[in-house]
């Protein structure tokens, strides 16, 4: 377990559901929407990232 | 005149609602003593609203940011959370401009905050070195061994520390509320009281 050779990605992976989680929380008391809002959250910023890398690999591909 | 002043009493409670929610509202915790929910918050993430008896908030915040500043201990070698009393205008490649972020995390940082205090007026680190400034020989050695570590443990604290933050701030003043369109319509119903008159 040696995380010198894992993917960028799998560090950005890790602090996109933490910082999340930690804003909805802020906006919010009840768990269930808390809980709602991190995850809606963490998929808005995914799909943001997927769609930009797609973007470059379309461009580079070009 | 009866009218418009019970207009002005029930658009001032509206008013007030907004701001403030009863107390049996889900959305207004009892914040206890905001102060010293405030320090424990920062003392140790995720005690101060435990002391708030939020619970679950406690232990979002707690995980995440203990979590993140861990993660960025490990990745780092534990190397990339240290301090020195330097001024930042005479040595700016030593000063820790990160280590000001990653001290919000509290009680994790305080060993960091010792070391670089007894560096400074000369004294052997405690604790086996550990979170003391390390030599320039070992933070150059440092790059080549773990390379982009270095940094993202860096980031990772330092996000932790700013996370911290927004909690502490949280146990201070209970959760972001915004104005909502409804006191809009509280502040109109004020004036066609107020036209009623004339």
């Amino acid at each position: 377990m040696n995380p010198v050779n894992w993917n960028s990605y799998v560090f950005l992976a890790a602090i996109v559901p933490a910082i999340s989680a930690v804003y909805a929380a802020t906006r919010s008391e009840v768990p269930g929407v808390i809980v709602i809002n991190a995850i809606a959250l963490s998929l808005k910023i995914f799909g943001t990232l997927f769609f930009v890398t797609a973007i470059l690999l379309l461009i580079n591909a070009w | 005149m009866d009218g418009n002043g019970k207009n002005q009493d029930l658009s001032g409670l509206k008013i007030e609602d907004m701001s403030s929610p009863s107390a049996d509202s889900p959305e207004s915790p009892d914040l206890r003593n905001p102060v010293k929910a405030a320090l424990l918050a920062w003392l140790f993430p995720g005690l101060g609203h435990l002391y708030q008896r939020r619970y679950f908030k406690a232990f979002v915040f707690g995980s995440c940011v203990i979590g993140l500043y861990l993660t960025g201990l490990w990745v780092g070698r534990g190397m990339v959370v240290y301090w020195t009393w330097v001024n930042p205008l005479r040595d700016s490649e030593n000063f820790r401009l990160s280590f000001i972020f990653q001290s919000f995390v509290g009680g994790f940082t305080f060993p960091g905050m010792v070391q670089g205090l007894l560096l400074y007026v000369n004294k052997a680190p405690i604790l086996g070195g550990w979170m003391a400034a390390p030599s320039q020989e070992v933070v150059n050695g440092l790059h080549p061994k773990i390379g982009k570590l270095v940094e993202i443990g860096t980031v990772y604290t330092a996000v932790a520390g700013l996370l911290n933050m927004l909690a502490i701030m949280d146990a201070f003043g209970g959760p972001v509320r915004y104005a909502e369109p409804e006191v809009a319509q509280a502040t109109e119903t004020v004036n066609p009281a107020g036209a009623e008159t004339k």
